[in-house]
Protein backbone atom coordinates (compact mmCIF):
# COMPACT_ATOMS: atom_id res chain seq x y z
CA UNK A 1 0.00 0.00 0.00
CA UNK A 2 2.80 2.41 0.85
CA UNK A 3 4.36 1.85 -2.56
CA UNK A 4 1.01 2.52 -4.18
CA UNK A 5 0.45 5.67 -2.15
CA UNK A 6 3.95 6.77 -3.12
CA UNK A 7 3.04 6.35 -6.77
CA UNK A 8 -0.22 8.25 -6.29
CA UNK A 9 1.41 11.32 -4.83
CA UNK A 10 1.01 14.25 -7.14
CA UNK A 11 -1.25 12.35 -9.52
CA UNK A 12 -4.48 13.82 -10.81
CA UNK A 13 -7.63 11.72 -10.66
CA UNK A 14 -7.05 10.13 -14.09
CA UNK A 15 -3.57 9.25 -12.97
CA UNK A 16 -4.93 7.76 -9.75
CA UNK A 17 -7.22 5.44 -11.69
CA UNK A 18 -4.40 4.41 -14.02
CA UNK A 19 -2.07 3.73 -11.11
CA UNK A 20 -4.69 1.61 -9.37
CA UNK A 21 -4.88 -0.45 -12.56
CA UNK A 22 -1.09 -0.86 -12.53
CA UNK A 23 -1.38 -2.42 -9.09
CA UNK A 24 -4.14 -4.80 -10.14
CA UNK A 25 -6.91 -2.92 -8.33
CA UNK A 26 -9.81 -2.69 -10.79
CA UNK A 27 -11.63 0.60 -10.72
CA UNK A 28 -14.85 -1.44 -10.50
CA UNK A 29 -13.87 -2.64 -7.00
CA UNK A 30 -15.27 0.50 -5.48
CA UNK A 31 -14.60 -0.24 -1.80
CA UNK A 32 -10.95 -1.04 -2.48
CA UNK A 33 -10.53 2.07 -4.59
CA UNK A 34 -11.99 4.35 -1.91
CA UNK A 35 -9.77 2.84 0.77
CA UNK A 36 -6.71 3.48 -1.36
CA UNK A 37 -7.80 7.02 -2.21
CA UNK A 38 -8.47 7.67 1.50
CA UNK A 39 -4.96 6.41 2.30
CA UNK A 40 -3.64 8.79 -0.33
CA UNK A 41 -5.54 11.69 1.24
CA UNK A 42 -4.03 10.70 4.60
CA UNK A 43 -0.54 10.76 3.09
CA UNK A 44 -1.19 14.25 1.75
CA UNK A 45 -2.40 15.44 5.16
CA UNK A 46 0.61 13.90 6.91
CA UNK A 47 3.03 15.69 4.63
CA UNK A 48 1.37 19.08 5.02
CA UNK A 49 -0.31 19.09 1.60
CA UNK A 50 -3.74 19.79 3.03
CA UNK A 51 -4.90 22.20 0.33
CA UNK A 52 -4.15 19.49 -2.26
CA UNK A 53 -6.06 16.92 -0.18
CA UNK A 54 -9.04 19.27 0.05
CA UNK A 55 -8.99 19.85 -3.70
CA UNK A 56 -9.02 16.10 -4.37
CA UNK A 57 -11.90 15.55 -1.93
CA UNK A 58 -13.81 18.43 -3.51
CA UNK A 59 -13.34 16.97 -7.01
CA UNK A 60 -14.49 13.54 -5.85
CA UNK A 61 -17.46 15.08 -4.02
CA UNK A 62 -18.53 16.73 -7.25
CA UNK A 63 -18.65 13.30 -8.92
CA UNK A 64 -21.14 11.89 -6.40
CA UNK A 65 -21.69 11.09 -2.72
CA UNK A 66 -18.45 10.61 -0.80
CA UNK A 67 -17.97 7.15 0.75
CA UNK A 68 -17.35 6.86 4.55
CA UNK A 69 -13.52 6.71 4.39
CA UNK A 70 -13.45 10.04 2.58
CA UNK A 71 -16.27 11.62 4.55
CA UNK A 72 -14.11 11.35 7.67
CA UNK A 73 -11.24 13.12 5.91
CA UNK A 74 -13.60 15.71 4.49
CA UNK A 75 -14.69 16.64 8.02
CA UNK A 76 -11.19 16.46 9.49
CA UNK A 77 -9.68 18.74 6.85
CA UNK A 78 -12.53 21.27 6.66
CA UNK A 79 -11.19 24.79 7.36
CA UNK A 80 -12.49 26.34 10.58
CA UNK A 81 -14.54 29.52 10.66
CA UNK A 82 -13.18 32.49 12.57
CA UNK A 83 -15.34 35.29 14.00
CA UNK A 84 -14.84 38.43 16.03
CA UNK A 85 -15.64 37.60 19.65
CA UNK A 86 -15.85 39.50 22.93
CA UNK A 87 -13.76 42.60 23.72
CA UNK A 88 -10.25 41.78 24.87
CA UNK A 89 -9.55 41.54 28.61
CA UNK A 90 -5.97 40.30 28.71
CA UNK A 91 -3.24 42.25 30.48
CA UNK A 92 0.35 43.01 29.57
CA UNK A 93 2.28 39.70 29.42
CA UNK A 94 5.64 41.33 30.11
CA UNK A 95 5.99 39.97 33.64
CA UNK A 96 4.95 36.51 32.47
CA UNK A 97 7.70 36.59 29.87
CA UNK A 98 10.22 37.74 32.47
CA UNK A 99 9.23 34.92 34.84
CA UNK A 100 9.52 32.34 32.07
CA UNK A 101 12.97 33.58 31.07
CA UNK A 102 14.25 33.32 34.65
CA UNK A 103 12.49 30.20 35.90
CA UNK A 104 11.06 28.00 33.16
CA UNK A 105 14.08 25.72 32.91
CA UNK A 106 13.62 24.63 36.52
CA UNK A 107 10.07 23.49 35.71
CA UNK A 108 10.80 21.35 32.64
CA UNK A 109 8.02 18.90 31.88
CA UNK A 110 5.51 20.61 34.19
CA UNK A 111 2.33 22.53 33.55
CA UNK A 112 2.67 25.92 35.21
CA UNK A 113 0.13 28.65 35.95
CA UNK A 114 1.23 32.28 36.20
CA UNK A 115 -0.40 35.59 37.09
CA UNK A 116 1.09 39.04 37.69
CA UNK A 117 4.58 37.68 37.11
CA UNK A 118 4.31 35.05 39.85
CA UNK A 119 3.90 31.29 39.87
CA UNK A 120 0.45 30.24 41.10
CA UNK A 121 0.69 26.48 40.70
CA UNK A 122 2.70 23.79 38.93
CA UNK A 123 1.98 20.12 38.37
CA UNK A 124 2.87 17.31 35.94
CA UNK A 125 -0.88 16.84 35.41
CA UNK A 126 -2.95 19.48 33.61
CA UNK A 127 -6.14 18.22 35.29
CA UNK A 128 -4.62 18.53 38.76
CA UNK A 129 -3.28 22.00 37.99
CA UNK A 130 -6.62 23.35 36.79
CA UNK A 131 -8.46 21.68 39.67
CA UNK A 132 -6.30 23.58 42.18
CA UNK A 133 -6.67 26.83 40.22
CA UNK A 134 -10.45 26.41 40.21
CA UNK A 135 -10.47 25.74 43.97
CA UNK A 136 -8.59 29.01 44.50
CA UNK A 137 -10.86 30.92 42.09
CA UNK A 138 -7.94 31.62 39.77
CA UNK A 139 -8.88 29.58 36.70
CA UNK A 140 -9.97 32.57 34.62
CA UNK A 141 -7.07 34.83 35.55
CA UNK A 142 -4.15 32.41 35.14
CA UNK A 143 -1.92 31.99 32.12
CA UNK A 144 -0.98 28.34 31.64
CA UNK A 145 2.03 26.89 29.86
CA UNK A 146 3.54 23.43 29.52
CA UNK A 147 7.29 23.81 29.87
CA UNK A 148 8.97 21.56 27.28
CA UNK A 149 11.00 18.73 28.67
CA UNK B 1 -4.21 51.26 21.03
CA UNK B 2 -6.33 51.26 17.88
CA UNK B 3 -6.19 47.57 17.07
CA UNK B 4 -8.13 47.84 13.83
CA UNK B 5 -6.11 47.67 10.64
CA UNK B 6 -7.80 48.54 7.36
CA UNK B 7 -7.41 47.41 3.77
CA UNK B 8 -8.65 48.39 0.36
CA UNK B 9 -10.34 51.51 -0.94
CA UNK B 10 -13.53 50.76 0.98
CA UNK B 11 -11.68 50.70 4.30
CA UNK B 12 -12.80 47.22 5.30
CA UNK B 13 -11.32 46.09 8.60
CA UNK B 14 -8.35 43.76 8.27
CA UNK B 15 -7.57 43.11 11.91
CA UNK B 16 -9.94 43.52 14.84
CA UNK B 17 -7.78 42.83 17.87
CA UNK B 18 -4.20 42.90 19.09
CA UNK B 19 -1.98 41.65 21.88
CA UNK B 20 1.65 41.74 22.88
CA UNK B 21 3.74 38.75 21.89
CA UNK B 22 6.12 36.80 24.09
CA UNK B 23 9.42 36.87 22.19
CA UNK B 24 12.48 34.64 22.44
CA UNK B 25 11.56 32.86 25.65
CA UNK B 26 14.27 30.43 26.76
CA UNK B 27 12.75 27.38 28.37
CA UNK B 28 15.54 24.99 29.29
CA UNK B 29 17.38 23.80 26.19
CA UNK B 30 14.76 25.28 23.88
CA UNK B 31 13.71 28.75 22.85
CA UNK B 32 10.23 29.81 21.85
CA UNK B 33 10.84 32.41 19.10
CA UNK B 34 7.25 33.69 19.27
CA UNK B 35 4.52 32.78 21.73
CA UNK B 36 0.95 34.05 21.78
CA UNK B 37 -1.85 33.87 24.32
CA UNK B 38 -5.02 31.99 23.44
CA UNK B 39 -8.00 30.45 25.17
CA UNK B 40 -8.47 26.74 24.48
CA UNK B 41 -11.93 25.37 25.19
CA UNK B 42 -15.05 27.32 26.16
CA UNK B 43 -13.82 28.20 29.63
CA UNK B 44 -10.59 27.93 31.54
CA UNK B 45 -7.26 29.66 31.68
CA UNK B 46 -5.40 31.47 28.95
CA UNK B 47 -2.69 29.32 27.37
CA UNK B 48 0.71 30.41 26.14
CA UNK B 49 1.25 28.71 22.79
CA UNK B 50 4.08 28.59 20.29
CA UNK B 51 3.09 30.61 17.22
CA UNK B 52 4.64 28.57 14.43
CA UNK B 53 3.78 29.75 10.94
CA UNK B 54 6.11 27.06 9.55
CA UNK B 55 4.15 24.20 11.16
CA UNK B 56 1.61 22.46 8.96
CA UNK B 57 -0.50 21.36 11.92
CA UNK B 58 -1.35 22.68 15.33
CA UNK B 59 -0.61 20.37 18.24
CA UNK B 60 -2.40 19.73 21.52
CA UNK B 61 -1.10 17.38 24.20
CA UNK B 62 -3.63 14.59 24.82
CA UNK B 63 -4.40 15.54 28.41
CA UNK B 64 -5.23 19.12 27.45
CA UNK B 65 -7.44 17.89 24.60
CA UNK B 66 -9.32 15.66 27.04
CA UNK B 67 -9.69 18.45 29.58
CA UNK B 68 -11.33 20.78 27.04
CA UNK B 69 -13.46 17.97 25.55
CA UNK B 70 -11.88 18.27 22.13
CA UNK B 71 -13.92 16.16 19.74
CA UNK B 72 -12.12 13.53 17.66
CA UNK B 73 -13.36 13.93 14.08
CA UNK B 74 -12.98 10.23 13.33
CA UNK B 75 -10.31 10.42 10.67
CA UNK B 76 -7.55 7.80 10.58
CA UNK B 77 -4.37 8.54 12.57
CA UNK B 78 -1.96 11.03 11.09
CA UNK B 79 1.82 10.80 11.22
CA UNK B 80 3.93 13.95 11.52
CA UNK B 81 7.62 14.64 11.95
CA UNK B 82 8.83 17.38 14.26
CA UNK B 83 11.99 18.44 16.06
CA UNK B 84 10.99 15.84 18.68
CA UNK B 85 10.82 13.01 16.13
CA UNK B 86 7.96 11.05 14.58
CA UNK B 87 4.49 11.23 16.14
CA UNK B 88 1.14 9.64 15.42
CA UNK B 89 -2.01 11.44 16.47
CA UNK B 90 -5.63 12.09 15.69
CA UNK B 91 -7.34 15.27 14.50
CA UNK B 92 -9.77 16.86 16.95
CA UNK B 93 -11.82 20.06 16.94
CA UNK B 94 -12.25 22.44 19.84
CA UNK B 95 -13.02 26.11 20.54
CA UNK B 96 -9.99 28.40 20.40
CA UNK B 97 -9.71 32.17 20.75
CA UNK B 98 -6.84 34.58 20.15
CA UNK B 99 -7.12 36.87 23.17
CA UNK B 100 -6.82 40.62 22.77
CA UNK B 101 -5.52 42.91 25.48
CA UNK B 102 -7.91 45.19 27.28
CA UNK B 103 -8.54 48.26 25.10
CA UNK B 104 -6.88 46.58 22.10
CA UNK B 105 -9.99 45.43 20.24
CA UNK B 106 -11.69 42.04 20.39
CA UNK B 107 -10.79 38.38 20.63
CA UNK B 108 -11.04 36.20 17.52
CA UNK B 109 -12.74 32.83 18.07
CA UNK B 110 -12.74 29.78 15.84
CA UNK B 111 -13.65 26.09 15.79
CA UNK B 112 -10.04 25.00 15.56
CA UNK B 113 -8.61 21.67 14.53
CA UNK B 114 -5.35 20.27 15.80
CA UNK B 115 -3.40 17.08 15.99
CA UNK B 116 -3.76 15.48 19.42
CA UNK B 117 -0.59 13.66 20.49
CA UNK B 118 -0.10 11.29 23.43
CA UNK B 119 3.62 11.83 24.01
CA UNK B 120 4.29 15.43 23.08
CA UNK B 121 7.14 16.96 25.08
CA UNK B 122 6.65 20.46 23.68
CA UNK B 123 4.21 23.31 24.19
CA UNK B 124 0.86 23.85 22.53
CA UNK B 125 1.59 24.72 18.89
CA UNK B 126 -0.54 26.95 16.68
CA UNK B 127 0.22 26.02 13.07
CA UNK B 128 -1.27 26.61 9.65
CA UNK B 129 -3.99 24.05 9.04
CA UNK B 130 -6.97 24.19 11.36
CA UNK B 131 -5.95 27.51 12.96
CA UNK B 132 -3.78 30.10 11.21
CA UNK B 133 -5.30 29.48 7.78
CA UNK B 134 -8.42 31.43 8.80
CA UNK B 135 -6.86 34.17 10.93
CA UNK B 136 -5.09 37.22 9.54
CA UNK B 137 -1.92 37.96 11.47
CA UNK B 138 0.29 41.03 11.30
CA UNK B 139 3.47 40.97 13.37
CA UNK B 140 4.89 44.23 14.67
CA UNK B 141 8.39 43.78 16.14
CA UNK B 142 8.11 47.15 17.88
CA UNK B 143 11.16 48.54 19.62
CA UNK B 144 12.25 45.14 20.94
CA UNK B 145 11.09 41.92 22.61
CA UNK B 146 9.00 43.69 25.26
CA UNK B 147 7.24 45.80 22.65
CA UNK B 148 6.38 43.28 19.95
CA UNK B 149 2.74 42.71 19.23
CA UNK B 150 0.44 40.87 16.88
CA UNK B 151 -2.70 42.14 15.17
CA UNK B 152 -5.33 39.55 14.27
CA UNK B 153 -8.71 39.28 12.60
CA UNK B 154 -10.93 36.69 10.93
CA UNK B 155 -10.57 36.14 7.19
Amino acid sequence: LSELVGRLEGAEIDGVVATLGDFGIPFADEDAVWLVVAAYVGSLASTGRVYEARRLISELDALGELPPPLLAWSDALRPPRAVVASPGRAGDPGRIADWLRRNAAAHAGLWIALADGALLESDPSYAALTERLAARGLLQTASVFRVPG
Amino acid sequence: VNATLYRGADGASWATGAARLLVEIDVGDQTLPLAIRCRIGDVGPVHIALLDTAASWSVLPRELAQAVSAEDVGAPPLVIRSRFGRHTGSIARFPLAFVAEEGWGSDVALDARALVLDEWPGPVVLGLHGVLEVVRLALDPGAGPHDACVYFGPV
